[in-house]
């Protein structure tokens, strides 16, 4: 890798670490060396239209950058359908503020999608498969690979404890010079019902779509946005996860396995 | 709407305090029993660019019948970009109308009335507007708020109205980049004006119009009549205004010059007839062809451009100007003046709105010649945006695939060949100038859009709706303590997928033995998040209350339904709306029956569909009388009437629970 600029934000801010934590982010190191490269960079082009009461008000485009995991060597990419789609985002923060017919309604459509992988090539996209359920998007090349990609095991997955660490995987945009990138979080809590998500501790620079390793190298999912009914609007429901009804969480593994099944069936 | 928002606003202030003009009611009544069968309200789908795209919007102004034969004089802002027009008279005739020529620098506009037989129209007459004094009551007729047509009162309180020099630096009014200001001093009046009102005449007690209502700035203020007569006599005549053009900038005498006469130089334009004729910055210049020149104010500025614009195009003049106390002739040839912008057109296979350079902006970017075509815009996430470097605002581009693109036109041609019969996105070699560099891009010309936004994934679905068994629910239903859901509606939206004998008021307690726990309304997808666990066509064993007996039903998971995203979809290009096919989903929520009509999933703003109301959300389900039930019979119709060109199409609609008719008309169709 040419720009290795590994993110380890933990390290300038924390005393002096102990033994467990230094095999820890050594072995955090590990991880993203051997899958920095099925962390890519998607870059994806959007129609965006209003309307109101059944009238289009305005249209306009515009793209969007985030960031995607490799989960198959044919270059299946899984990210999180948020991405595809903020139009869904803001119409969910809309509707938990305002209710009725005069409330505006967003829709996105993309038009174009490229995966930027780790040296540095733009490879057109399609999109093969949506999971609104669970937040997924999945893409393909458009074009026949010359060599199979980097491609993250979801198959060879571990189940973190409560207060575990776990190392989550990125890629810095533009700006960044694409570098990889990886932060430390502690799993704060398990939801059992109606799935298992595991929740880890966020921040606003947490990329959706990226994996969570175990310190073993077990992968634990993916981060995606869950999203449930807020229930009434309220101008008060705007502010914070609760009143809109999102939450970042990690998808287990498996349930992201099971979809992109789906994804390569004919 | 009329696109001056801020002087809009000022107008609704100006609104709230209307003063009572000194008239009588006879002689109002008279006044606009005169002009008020030649006044028309204006309704226009304006042409607009923004982020790289051809954009359209519905406006409407108010104009005046000026002759017999259907000329009806207007805004430039109200009419002069547009796709289509059509006038309503004062009898609510509606008359479809074309555009015979424009002038942005005064703002004025002629349309010509296109009735489908010939007809004799009332003409307006207009009056001298220079014989206006401050006081005179003045009536401004028109359609503010597209609504009517009407009249409202004032007096003429200025009658040499410019924008306020306090307001620097937005003290200037450009239209396609045209300073109105430069040669109109408005009829400052207090008849209150609103949007809408625009293009539509201000009349005097003798039934004259006396100017064209523009702008509010408080006081409205209109373009006068007299330089409206002009304006609209050489547009119904040659199509266009002929001016001439000496390149010199003039400003009022400096305050501390003593000097009784003249105009100060402020510029002169490089390559201009003033700078080869020798004016310089500084100059005073004292008499142009013959006549005197005095600018000592702000307001004297119009009158002087107006003089120079006059000036005979080709012929040598003479000017006098002072320069270090002494007086010097100079000779002067003036050329005809170009008009600052040029048209503006979508270049969709780059994702750019460009135009021609005209010898403005060529000057402006420092060019030698209008050679190239100017980007005015780039569509973010076009081909133009994603090449590397991508294009910018003001590039100028030169060569394609080392051809030269002297002017947009070319581009274009040369674009839809390089396009033609793709399927795949072509790169092309861009050469473009960029402050004085020049650089070299490859941009993918012809990228094609997404055709599928990706199918969703199909899950196991039960096919019911169901609430939550809140506590309070539970106690009075007979399942106190009990925690799960209580069974709302069965649905048929899947053939495949059965609700295995569920019925209405069922509760849900556990689906293999597993307890339901929910309790509360954050849990309404547990159960649907359960079933989707299973794989499709698994036995699944469900435990419920029925009668508060229980009771154990096997169930077969089928597939989920697809979703409304997923249907078949047909874009009509022509009348420019999107319908799909209706998804079981749609006709669950709708309670529509199975085989009817397609539904409108988008409607472009401006487009012809958008201007006959059709709604998103709408139903068709007949296209001129025919019905129809999917996507593929639409486009079959549809395609059939493309050819034919009809005046108009008449979709059969459905809108919640009322049906209505949708007179479509196009463009192409009259």
């Amino acid at each position: 890798m040419k720009r290795l600029i590994v993110a380890l934000a933990v390290l300038a801010v924390l005393p002096a670490p102990t033994t467990a934590q230094t095999d820890t982010r050594a072995a955090a190191r590990e991880i993203v060396r051997k899958w920095q490269d099925a962390i890519v960079r998607v870059r994806v082009t959007l129609k965006l239209r209003m309307s109101m009461a059944g009238r289009e008000m305005n249209s306009s485009d515009d793209s969007v950058d985030t960031v995607g995991t490799v989960i198959d060597p044919s270059g299946l990419t899984v990210l999180s359908l948020g991405a595809l789609n903020p139009g869904a985002t803001m119409n969910k923060i809309i509707g938990a503020a305002s209710s009725g017919q005069d409330r505006p309604t967003l829709y996105s459509e993309p038009t174009d999608v490229k995966v930027r992988i780790s040296d540095g090539r733009d490879l057109p996209a399609k999109i093969v498969l949506r999971d609104e359920d669970l937040d997924l998007a999945f893409l393909l090349p458009t074009a026949k690979l010359e060599k199979p990609l980097t491609a993250i095991d979801l198959a060879d997955a571990g189940r973190p404890g409560l207060l575990d660490e776990v190392i989550v995987l990125s890629r810095l945009g533009r700006v960044g010079g694409w570098a990889p990138s990886a932060v430390l979080r502690n799993i704060s809590a398990i939801i059992e019902r109606p799935r298992t998500f595991y929740v880890a501790e966020s921040d606003n620079n947490t990329s959706m779509g990226t994996p969570a390793f175990l310190p073993n190298g077990k992968v634990v999912g993916l981060l995606i946005l869950r999203s449930v009914d807020p229930g009434r609007p309220s101008m008060m429901a705007m502010m914070g996860s609760e009143g809109l009804g999102l939450l970042p969480v990690i998808l287990p593994a498996a349930d992201v396995l099971e979809v992109a099944q789906q994804a390569t069936a004919k | 709407m009329i696109q001056l928002s801020a002087l809009w606003f000022l107008a609704a202030v100006s609104a709230q305090s209307p003063a009572p003009a000194p008239a009588s009611q006879s002689a109002v009544e008279a006044a606009i029993a005169r002009v008020g069968p030649s006044l028309v309200r204006i309704h226009v789908v304006m042409v607009d660019h923004s982020a790289g795209r051809e954009i359209k919007r519905e406006a409407s102004g108010s104009g005046t019948i000026i002759s017999p034969d259907g000329f009806v004089l207007t805004n430039h802002h109200v009419a002069g970009r547009t796709r289509s027009i059509t006038c309503t008279l004062a009898n609510r005739e509606e008359v479809p109308a074309v555009l015979v020529g424009t002038d942005p620098l005064s703002d004025l506009a002629v349309l010509k009335l296109r009735p489908s037989t010939p007809t004799k129209y009332p003409a307006a007459a207009f009056g001298d507007s220079s014989k206006l004094r401050v006081g005179d009551p003045v009536l401004a007729l028109g359609s503010p708020l597209a609504l009517s047509q009407s009249v409202t009162m004032g007096i003429v309180s200025n009658t040499e109205m410019i924008m306020p020099g306090m307001f620097w630096p937005f003290n200037r009014m450009t239209l396609d980049g045209e300073d109105v200001g430069s040669i109109v001093r408005w009829i400052g009046h207090d008849a209150p004006i609103f949007g809408g009102n625009s293009g539509g005449p201000l009349v005097n007690l003798a039934g004259e119009v006396v100017g064209v209502n523009e702008i509010s700035l408080g006081l409205a203020g209109a373009i006068p009549a007299d330089l409206a007569q002009e304006v609209s006599t050489a547009l119904i005549g040659e199509g266009k205004v002929r001016r001439s053009w000496i390149g010199l900038d003039v400003q009022p005498r400096l305050k501390s010059d003593r000097s009784t006469a003249g105009a100060l130089v402020g510029s002169t334009i490089e390559g201009s007839p003033a700078a080869s004729a020798g004016f310089i910055p500084g100059d005073l210049l004292v008499q142009l062809d013959g006549r005197p020149v005095n600018v000592q104010f702000a307001e004297e500025v119009p009158l002087f451009n107006q003089q120079v614009m006059r000036l005979p195009i080709g012929k040598s003049i003479e000017a006098v100007v002072m320069r270090d106390g002494k007086a010097k002739k100079l000779t002067v040839v003036p050329e005809e003046r170009a008009n600052v912008e040029t048209t503006v057109k979508e270049l969709p296979e780059l994702g750019i709105t460009a135009s021609d350079l005209s010898i403005w902006s060529a000057k402006e970017l420092r060019r030698t010649s209008k050679d190239g075509v100017r980007v005015r815009d780039v569509r973010p996430g076009g081909s133009a945006a994603e090449a590397r470097p991508s294009l910018e605002d003001d590039d100028v581009i030169v060569e394609v695939d080392g051809k030269p693109m002297r002017d947009l036109e070319t581009l274009a041609g040369h674009l839809q060949q390089i396009a033609k019969g793709q399927t795949e996105p072509v790169p092309a070699l861009v050469a473009f100038d960029r402050a004085g560099e020049r650089l070299l891009t490859v941009i993918s010309v012809g990228g094609s859009a997404l055709d599928d936004p990706g199918r969703e994934a199909t899950k196991a679905w039960l096919p019911v709706a169901t609430q939550v068994l809140t506590s309070e629910l539970a106690d009075v239903l007979g399942a106190k303590g009990k925690m799960g859901f209580r069974v709302t509606k069965i649905l048929s939206t899947s053939p495949k997928a059965g609700a295995g004998g569920l019925q209405v008021g069922d509760i849900i307690l556990a689906v293999d033995g597993e307890p339901l726990q929910a309790s509360q309304p954050s849990d309404a997808d547990l159960l649907a998040t359960t079933i989707r666990q299973y794989k499709i066509g698994t036995d699944v064993q469900i435990d419920i209350l029925r009668d508060r007996a229980p009771q154990k039903l096997t169930v077969t998971l089928g597939p989920s339904p697809r979703l409304p995203r997923e249907m078949k979809k047909y874009d009509d290009d022509t009348y420019e709306f999107r319908v799909r096919d209706v998804s079981p989903i749609d006709r669950e929520r709708a309670g529509w029956p199975s085989g009817q009509g397609v539904l409108v999933e988008s409607v472009t703003e401006g487009g012809w569909a958008a201007l006959a109301h059709l709604a998103e959300g709408d139903l068709i389900v007949a296209i001129d009388g025919e019905k129809v039930s999917d996507v593929a019979g639409v486009q079959a119709r549809m395609t059939k009437l493309a050819a034919s060109k009809p005046q108009s199409v008449v979709l059969s609609v459905r809108r919640g629970i009322r049906t209505f008719f949708v007179e479509m008309e196009a463009a192409g169709g009259r």
